[in-house]
């Protein structure tokens, strides 16, 4: 899990999100939806598919933020997909509209999961 | 020719018997091709995965970015970046105490803050719970789900 949050109207809210290469996409779950509601976008007719078919959801403009090991705030502006069904998926997944940014390290040994863009690198000793 | 393309090309060329443990790693290989120090990734793919004799599809297709976010870096209040901190401190507690907060509440959400747990019917409530005892941190919140999930649940 990577602990962010979400900024809006003036407020912060704290979510957990699971770093997920394989989405195109970031989705909230649909504890976030009545929230969103009023940073709805117009409907576009584009659907959020998962493994399992088509899943409810809406579209919002936000912003999510983290905080890099300068402790300066890395912000996301963002259209995000939110769920409006839980019996669905109520999971919060970083997908690659913000992954793109990074070269992702998923170490389970180390516990940790690490987002790395320059000047920042790293390396693979063999 | 793009670093996937190489990599693409590279993981044809693998006898069959390596082929499954290499794709079962292109998807970290994808994500991590923005780095320079990619094509190296391709050996070590090759000789540490463990040989599993794993049939899957050669080609691995992801869904393009439809809009990629935008990033900006700000400087950032000491207030703020402490609440940030709290959050993943109440993170980490959430991850050593998880089986026993599971099994003590039937709450559909609980936050954390500084090894409190606040249950509550929903995450708003469960976030104005925590801030009112503590309005200076970042709880960390998790919800759970009993009900059974729809028949195209993911």
């Amino acid at each position: 899990m990577l602990p962010g949050l979400i900024l809006v109207s003036g407020r912060e809210y704290p979510v957990q999100f699971s770093v997920d290469s394989g989405a195109a996409q970031t989705v909230l779950g649909s504890d976030f939806a009545p929230l969103l509601q009023p940073q709805q976008l117009p409907s576009t007719g584009t659907v959020l598919l998962s493994a399992a078919g088509e899943v409810n959801s809406f579209f919002a403009s936000l912003r999510l933020a983290f905080v890099d090991d300068a402790r300066r705030r890395v912000i996301f502006s963002l259209n995000c997909a939110v769920l409006t069904d839980a019996r669905q998926a109520n999971t919060h997944l970083l997908g690659r509209d913000v992954l793109d940014y990074f070269a992702v390290i998923c170490d389970k040994d180390a516990d940790r999961v690490t987002l790395l863009r320059p000047p920042h690198t790293y390396t693979i000793r063999l | 020719m793009t670093v996937r393309e190489k990599l693409t090309a590279l993981i044809e060329q693998l006898p069959e018997a390596q082929l499954g443990p290499a794709l079962e790693h292109l998807e970290a290989l994808q994500s991590a091709s923005i780095s320079p120090a990619a094509p190296e990734l391709v050996e070590f793919v090759i000789h540490d995965a463990p040989p599993r004799d794993l049939r899957r599809p050669l080609r691995v297709h992801t869904w393009p970015v439809r809009e990629k976010a935008t990033l900006e870096v700000a400087e950032t209040s000491e207030a703020e970046v402490k609440a940030f901190i709290t959050l993943l401190e109440n993170a980490r507690w959430w991850r050593d105490h998880h089986a026993e907060i599971r099994a003590a509440h039937t709450q559909t959400h609980v936050a954390i803050s500084r090894g409190v747990v606040f249950p509550a019917a929903s995450y708003l409530d469960a976030l104005t719970r925590a801030q009112a005892q503590h309005p200076a941190e970042m709880p960390f919140i998790i919800g759970f789900s009993d009900a059974p999930p729809l028949p195209n649940a993911n």
